[in-house]
């Protein structure tokens, strides 16, 4: 096939140019419109961001709030446990007294408690044990009478009884006395 | 200055199916008219648009020339401007063939110029050169010889309508000749036919002898309706307007006017002579310096196609059958519809890929 160009080279070469720049304008013209509307998903996106961190900050607001109510409760909750355990410690120390005044009477005249000791197996009164010194034997065994005649205790034992020796002292006696409480697990 | 610098893209060969990818107008210029010629797909078919117009001569101090009346032209033609393919229909187109033998230069191009030089009547500094390298199938057996046609404008010649086009906002990228245009038309079926191509246009006509879509000669002759019409005008004595009228409508005169039949035939005989004369020295020398093949037919074309006047003259005096419509010729190759005849090398312009077109 025939075909020739009688266009002058140059003047080719600047259609060649025009043509090129249009091309890159169109192609710039594209980019830049696609750019444009990428930049307006991202604003239009984050608008939708700023909606829901609005309504997540509300949320967590909200919890917060609850979560400091249910603090305040568990703080009250606290408070009443501690006062309950208060008016449980005074009312054993109550108990406590009463044992420890049922005991005075059980002491013969000169003779003195060393040690009490009032142990408790969960919410029961439990053991009780003590530990004096006494003019005498017989002294001691007013004090087991005593303390079975008392009607608050039960199997009540002599555990230990020890002579001292004691220039000051005289013939006086140690024990060590046991017993239970009527109405707790000792009885069983 | 490079002059065969539009090698690269004017030297593509290919193939080029009737399509139009992306629309390009087709022009063909003449020294003082210009028609242009639009297709628009309507399914398989295209829809034609054509535009006709005078190109008055440029003036001194018209260094911008405006183009508002092409603009007005398009407007009324319902042509949009844009890329275009111009073939240039006028004798400042220099066309002859050239015969290179292999030691005559390091390459063919520089081979042409040197060549060229000693042919074209003005510097070859100012001329825009091109060339067609003709098929070895036409080379007389024994010749080693390369044989080129070589095609020269004047630069200020397409400087200046280049500059009027784009005024009219008309970015042509690639100007040819009638017959380079059509040729590309009558792409056969593989076997050589050759035929003659007469594009006659206003101020000139392009003789050609086509073969296979090869364009193995072809020359531009001052010789156009415009010629007839000044032949007229002064034997008859009528004014310019009237004459080209009387021109039109010899055609289809009246029963009752014979007379003026006969006589506008007498007038213009010596004029269809001279082409006829054109048109047998071109073929003379294909006879001479090609391989012989029978010549198949004229393909009349252009302003004058259809002049059935023409075409008995030039079928008696050449014995070669005459025919006007390109589409109907045997062996068109790809065309799957008839180019009209009198827009043929517009059209045929304006069926250039927009790729190909510069």
């Amino acid at each position: 096939m025939s075909t020739i160009n009688l266009v002058p080279p140059e003047r080719l070469a600047r259609f060649e140019a025009v043509r090129c720049a249009r091309l890159w304008a169109r192609r710039l013209t594209s980019v830049i419109v696609l750019l444009a509307m990428i930049y307006g998903g991202l604003l239009y996106l984050s608008a939708g961001l700023e909606d829901e961190a609005e309504r997540l900050r509300v949320t967590y607001l909200d919890l917060k709030e609850t979560l400091n109510g249910a603090e305040d409760l568990i703080r009250e909750r606290d408070r009443l446990d501690e006062r309950r355990l208060a008016i449980r410690t005074v009312q054993e120390d109550r108990a406590s007294a009463g044992l420890l005044e049922l005991l005075a009477k059980a002491l013969p005249l000169r003779s003195h408690l060393d040690f009490f000791s009032l142990s408790r197996a969960d919410d029961a009164v439990g053991t009780v044990r003590i530990r004096g010194r006494a003019l005498g034997h017989q002294e001691v065994g007013v004090i087991l009478s005593r303390l079975n005649a008392a009607g608050v205790f039960v199997d009540v034992r002599l555990v230990a009884v020890t002579e001292d020796h004691d220039a000051q002292s005289g013939d006086a006696v140690s024990f060590e006395i046991q017993c239970g409480l009527k109405g707790t697990s000792q009885d069983a | 200055m490079s002059i065969l610098g539009n090698r690269g893209a004017s030297g593509k060969r290919g193939t080029r199916g009737r399509s139009v990818r992306q629309r390009v107008l087709g022009i063909e210029a003449g020294d003082s008219w210009i028609q242009i010629s639009e297709a628009r797909r309507k399914g398989k078919a295209f829809d034609w648009r054509h535009a006709s117009l005078p190109l008055p001569p440029q003036q001194q101090d018209e260094e911008t020339p405006s183009g508002r009346g092409l603009m007005t032209a398009f407007a009324k033609s319902e042509i949009k401007p844009g890329r275009a393919v111009c073939a240039i229909c006028s004798p400042s187109v220099d066309v002859f063939p050239l015969t290179l033998t292999e030691a005559e230069a390091t390459t063919l191009e520089a081979a042409v110029i040197t060549n060229a030089k000693s042919r074209l009547v003005f510097p070859i500094a100012d001329a825009v050169l091109d060339y067609i390298v003709l098929p070895e199938s036409v080379r007389r057996v024994g010749t080693k010889a390369t044989g080129v046609l070589v095609y020269a404008i004047p630069r200020s010649y397409v400087d200046t309508l280049l500059t009027r086009l784009e005024a009219a906002k008309l970015q042509v990228g690639r100007i040819m000749t009638p017959a380079c245009a059509i040729a590309s038309q009558l792409v056969g079926t593989g076997e050589a036919t050759r035929r003659v191509l007469v594009s006659t246009g206003e101020d000139a006509t392009s003789i050609a002898v086509i073969e296979d879509g090869h364009v193995l000669l072809e020359r531009m002759l001052q010789w156009g309706t415009k010629h007839l019409a000044e032949r007229l005008q002064s034997e008859l004595d009528l004014d310019p307007e009237r004459a080209l009228a009387l021109l039109a409508a010899s055609d289809q005169t009246a029963p009752g006017e014979k007379h003026i039949e006969s006589a506008v035939k007498d007038i213009l005989a010596p004029s269809f002579l001279e082409l006829a004369r054109e048109v047998s020295g071109c073929l003379g020398y294909c006879t001479s310096f090609l391989k012989h093949r029978p010549i198949e037919a004229l393909l009349l074309v252009g302003a004058l196609s259809g002049y059935t006047k023409l075409m008995r003259f030039l079928q008696d005096e050449l014995e070669i059958p005459v025919s006007s419509p390109i589409g109907s010729a045997p062996a068109e190759g790809h065309l799957d519809a008839p180019l009209d005849c009198t827009h043929a090398v517009s059209e045929s312009c304006a069926l250039w890929k927009a790729e190909e077109a510069a």
